[in-house]
């Protein structure tokens, strides 16, 4: 309990020394990427609330990511800059979303359940292409940041890295707070066994499908700070591979884990950056420019390996069951 | 405490339950018996709300039950444990059964940390302690000895304060040691708590029944006390093989 205290202080300590340092060395690229990683890291930790305690293999978790970044978007667009406004509205509609997905989607389970949540979240992707008045399938400049009065600027690339850092910090102890709740160990019960749970006195559909809304919202405020992070909106955030990429995130970092979701988010976007870079050192050894998009050949590999060898992910290294 | 009427339930031209009558007095011990393929798995099921009857009637308590799904029978106070073992594995024991107590501990406090809940620990411990489990309260139910498995089940069940503890063989798979070790648990909690004992070990369910109903091609041939049972000659010969 206590080293791994240590190691979340040695962790924090490092992305918060890693502006400066990265400032002096002229590397301001670095502050870029691990903002990125930490709002990404949002959406796994959401993520691994229903995937890892709840076990609910949801395929279409991008689908928040979207609606919280089209809820800034279209806010914006139409001159609704207040970013409280904004924030809330993004998360309150991927919440409302995510109810009526839930509500269908939970009373299936296993390959059904997947299919259906994969279905629902290509459902929001066409409705993206098919939005012309917001760009259509090239989806939608931001107009301006979202605006916090005088508060928060996130148009300071290190204020707003601090703020994905607090935030992601916020909800890796928010989830951590709801699976050892009262509630939190119904939902981690009906996924180690329905029928006892059952018998218990629990159903297990209610808990389902209100940590299936709290994941939701609180993927949907990743996809508000990814918005304000790209200022730019396209459907392609809701796309499968995209809520492919979440599920690896928290796979390839140790389901049901606190820190597991973070550290698979690290993990991923470092891997595909190296891969990028060491495709296109590759590329003129046999004559060609540019190989960086062929990044995901390398990936899938690099994850199979990473499942066969690091079955509770890589939390797992640091992290052995008590008993 | 608990009456069946009529209970009928067939899958397809096989009636597992043909019409069982049936019913439970507060305080006794009941258990019912039936060679293999009886029905006795699909009546259990009918009471406890696993599964429900073509038509007839569950009378719980003085409330008609029938339509009523599991969980909310058992926040009515009927607990029931598994043939198969059912705990949870990547649980610890205390885990296990402090889990059971929050089921009758109602919806307050959601948000309360549960681990180190005293109101949820303390009973746990107790119901642990109950059962023989006292000093493996830390240990996950995985690492736990079947037979150690069985009793946590138990514990779990008398966790929710149960009105009607429902035991689908407790005594499946168990060598006799253990066998020995959970007829005595059953007898003493026997005394305070009203049980329906499903079972097929003999020993054990002379020993502790007051009562028995013999379950024959899902009819209820005899009800009676154990030694009346024995001597029976309907049930020596549909059952026990005899003729």
């Amino acid at each position: 309990m206590r080293s791994r205290l240590i190691l979340w202080v040695l962790a924090i300590a490092l992305l918060v020394a890693l502006p400066p340092v990265m400032t002096a060395i002229g590397q301001t690229f670095y502050i870029d990427l691990v903002r990125r990683i930490m709002i990404l890291a949002i959406a796994a930790v959401s993520l691994n609330l229903i995937l890892g305690y709840g076990g609910l293999v949801s395929f279409g978790h991008a689908a928040y990511l979207g609606i919280g970044a089209y809820s800034v978007g279209i806010l914006a667009f139409y001159g609704f800059t207040n970013g409280w406004l904004q924030w809330a509205v993004a998360i309150g509609a991927s919440a409302l979303v995510a109810l009526a997905i839930g509500a269908v989607s939970i009373r299936t389970s296993g390959v059904y359940f997947i299919m259906i949540t994969l279905a629902f979240t290509q459902m929001l992707y066409y409705l993206g292409i098919s939005l012309e008045e917001f760009g259509g399938d090239d989806g939608m400049r931001l107009k301006a940041k979202s605006q916090f009065a005088g508060l928060i600027d996130l148009r300071e690339p290190i204020t707003f890295y601090y703020l994905a850092l607090v935030l992601m910090l916020a909800s890796v102890y928010l989830v951590y707070r709801i699976v050892n709740s009262r509630f939190g160990v119904v939902l981690r019960a009906a996924k180690s066994n329905e029928a006892r749970t059952r018998a218990i006195g629990f159903p297990p559909y209610p808990y389902r499908l209100a940590a299936f809304v709290m994941a939701g919202a609180m993927c949907g405020l990743a996809g508000a700070l990814y918005a304000n992070h790209t200022n730019y909106i396209v459907p392609g955030l809701m796309s499968w591979q995209h809520s492919g990429d979440l599920m690896f995130m928290v796979i390839l970092g140790g389901m049901a884990s606190t820190a597991g979701p973070v550290l698979g988010a690290f993990a991923f976007i470092f891997t595909e950056e190296f891969l990028k870079v060491l495709l296109n050192w590759v590329a003129p050894i046999f004559g060609k420019r540019d190989w960086a998009e062929y990044w995901a050949i390398l990936m899938g590999p690099v994850l199979v390996l990473s499942v066969i060898f690091f079955r509770r992910g890589l939390a797992g290294i640091f992290y052995k069951p008590d008993a | 405490m608990l009456e069946v009427r009529g209970l009928t339930k067939a899958f397809g031209a096989l009636r597992a339950c043909d019409g069982i009558d049936f019913e439970v007095r507060e305080g006794e011990t009941h258990a019912v018996i039936g060679p293999n393929g009886a029905g006795t798995t699909t009546f259990i099921s009918q009471l406890a709300g696993n599964l429900l009857p073509d038509s007839g009637s569950v009378h719980f308590a003085g409330s008609d039950v029938t339509r009523l799904p599991a969980p909310q029978r058992a926040r009515m106070g009927l607990a029931r444990s598994f043939q198969i073992t059912s705990v949870y594995p990547d649980f610890t024991a205390l885990d296990n059964v402090a889990l059971a107590v929050q089921a009758r501990s109602g919806r307050t406090g959601f948000w309360k940390a549960a681990r180190g809940d005293a109101s949820l620990v303390e009973p746990a411990k107790q119901a642990l302690q109950a059962v023989g489990l006292g000093e493996r309260t830390h240990v996950f139910a995985a690492n736990l000895s079947h037979g150690e498995q069985r009793q946590l089940e138990v514990a779990m069940a008398l966790a929710t304060e149960p009105r009607l503890l429902l035991l689908d063989e407790p005594m499946a798979g168990m060598g006799t040691e253990e066998s020995q070790r959970m007829i005595t648990l059953l007898s003493r909690l026997k005394q305070t708590k009203t049980i329906i004992l499903v079972e097929h070990d003999m020993d054990a369910v002379f020993r502790l029944a007051d009562r028995i109903s013999v379950l024959v091609y899902g009819r209820v041939i005899a009800t009676d006390t154990p030694e009346r049972i024995r001597a029976n000659t309907e049930v020596r010969k549909a059952y026990l093989g005899e003729d």
